[in-house]
């Protein structure tokens, strides 16, 4: 009873993981970075929702301050924060620039992740069948 | 505000849930469902208002509430993402000793508990399928690792399924929070006029989360794979699902062995 209750978790984790890593691969073709600000009374009601742009609340809630997105082949768009006097704003733009080196070094951790649960599987299920 | 928090919501809200330990296995961060934070008591109020109960499904929330001390909440986070390496270090080992595990081999009980006592379940379930009689306090705490099993597969299930959402607050204050999902895509909300310092410590609020799912999805990794292999060299049959538990208890105490390792070895005198 354990036993079987286990192995169906244990059927719907790898079930999940493999469609995940499905989309994983569909999806890694492009790495998007989105900035926003908010006034400080405003960001404790944005806790525990989806961050939903096409919900017109949030939308006024939050302000797109910079944009970047980078192609699988390196191909890369950039929309930069300027201010009044359309002069680069530097204080978004050096937040920005943080995050999208962030979220390269995150991509490469997920894709290592992958690979080292791969190989482990690869290696496991060799043993079976050696 | 003058302590620090590290709480993730969601995953102890599940069925299960409570046949496993509070904290998150890795001894990082706290699993609670009904913490009042900076960003989740405005969040309460409006869901009691905006929402019909139940209707929205809760996220997996990580919360990293931080003293106003910049300084303190540097060294706190710094001292966090230093215990999951740590930890992902631990888990190499394990995962290296399980490969080195051999059948035929007897364990010193002071040099290798974690073995004589993974090896001494596999001779049970290789012996007979039933090695436990019903009451037996042997099948009793069997079950009850299997329930902890079902629960961890669980939440690991709930992990998969969402990715990152981290809110990060100094001092009572909420400062950012991000959103990071499966392909690596961030969104990332900076409260109007944040200092450089915040900014830093949102920065690594977000570093450590990351590494804390990396860690957790290695260990699932180490103990589906463990005890894949090891059914085959005990050869049980179907061994993978009967042997996860004791593979998983296996991993844990690794981990606590090394843990105390380095207690002992920090400890003064």
């Amino acid at each position: 009873m354990a036993e079987s209750d286990l192995r169906l978790a244990i059927e719907k984790f790898a079930k999940d993981l493999a469609a995940k890593a499905e989309s994983f691969v569909e999806d890694i073709s492009t790495l998007e970075v989105r900035t926003f600000t908010t006034p400080s009374a405003e960001i404790a009601t944005l806790a525990g929702g989806e961050l939903d742009l096409a919900d017109p609340t949030l939308a006024r809630q939050l302000q797109l301050r910079a944009y970047t997105k980078i192609d699988f082949d390196c191909d890369t768009t950039i929309c930069l924060p300027v201010d009044n006097n359309d002069q680069v704003d530097r204080s978004v733009w050096d937040m920005h620039q943080t995050m999208v080196m962030q979220a390269l070094k995150t991509r490469e951790s997920m894709l290592k992740s992958m690979g080292t649960a791969l190989t482990s599987a690869l290696d496991a299920l060799q043993r079976v069948a050696g | 505000m003058t302590v620090s928090r590290f709480t993730l919501t969601g995953l102890s809200v599940l069925e299960g849930a409570a046949a496993l330990p509070a904290d998150d296995l890795l001894g990082i961060w706290e699993l609670n469902a009904s913490q009042t934070t900076a960003f989740a008591a405005v969040a309460e109020d409006a869901a009691a208002t905006s929402s019909p109960a139940g209707a929205v499904e809760p996220g997996l929330i990580w919360r990293v509430e931080l003293p106003a001390s910049r300084g303190e909440a540097k060294s706190e986070l710094e001292a966090r993402l230093a215990a999951a390496r740590v930890r992902q270090a631990y888990l190499e080992a394990a995962e290296k000793r399980l490969s080195d595990l051999q059948m035929g081999l007897v364990y010193s009980a002071q040099t290798a508990d974690a073995e004589s006592a993974l090896l001494a379940e596999v001779m049970a379930l290789r012996g007979s399928a039933v090695a436990y009689g019903a009451g037996d306090a042997g099948a009793i705490s069997l079950l009850h690792l299997y329930e902890q099993c079902e629960a961890l597969v669980a939440r690991f299930r709930r992990l998969v399924q969402h990715y990152a959402r981290v809110e990060t607050s100094v001092g009572g204050q909420p400062v950012a929070l991000t959103i990071v999902d499966w392909s690596g895509d961030h969104s990332v909300t900076w409260q109007d006029g944040i200092g450089p310092l915040d900014m830093a410590l949102h920065m690594d609020s977000v570093r450590l989360v990351l590494a804390t799912r990396q860690a957790w999805l290695r260990l699932i990794s180490v103990v589906a794979s463990g005890a894949l292999s090891l059914s085959v060299k005990a050869s049980v049959p179907g061994g993978q699902f009967l042997l996860f538990p004791a593979v998983y208890r296996f991993v844990r105490d690794v981990l606590a062995e090394l843990e105390q390792v380095q207690v002992n070895q920090e400890a003064p005198g």
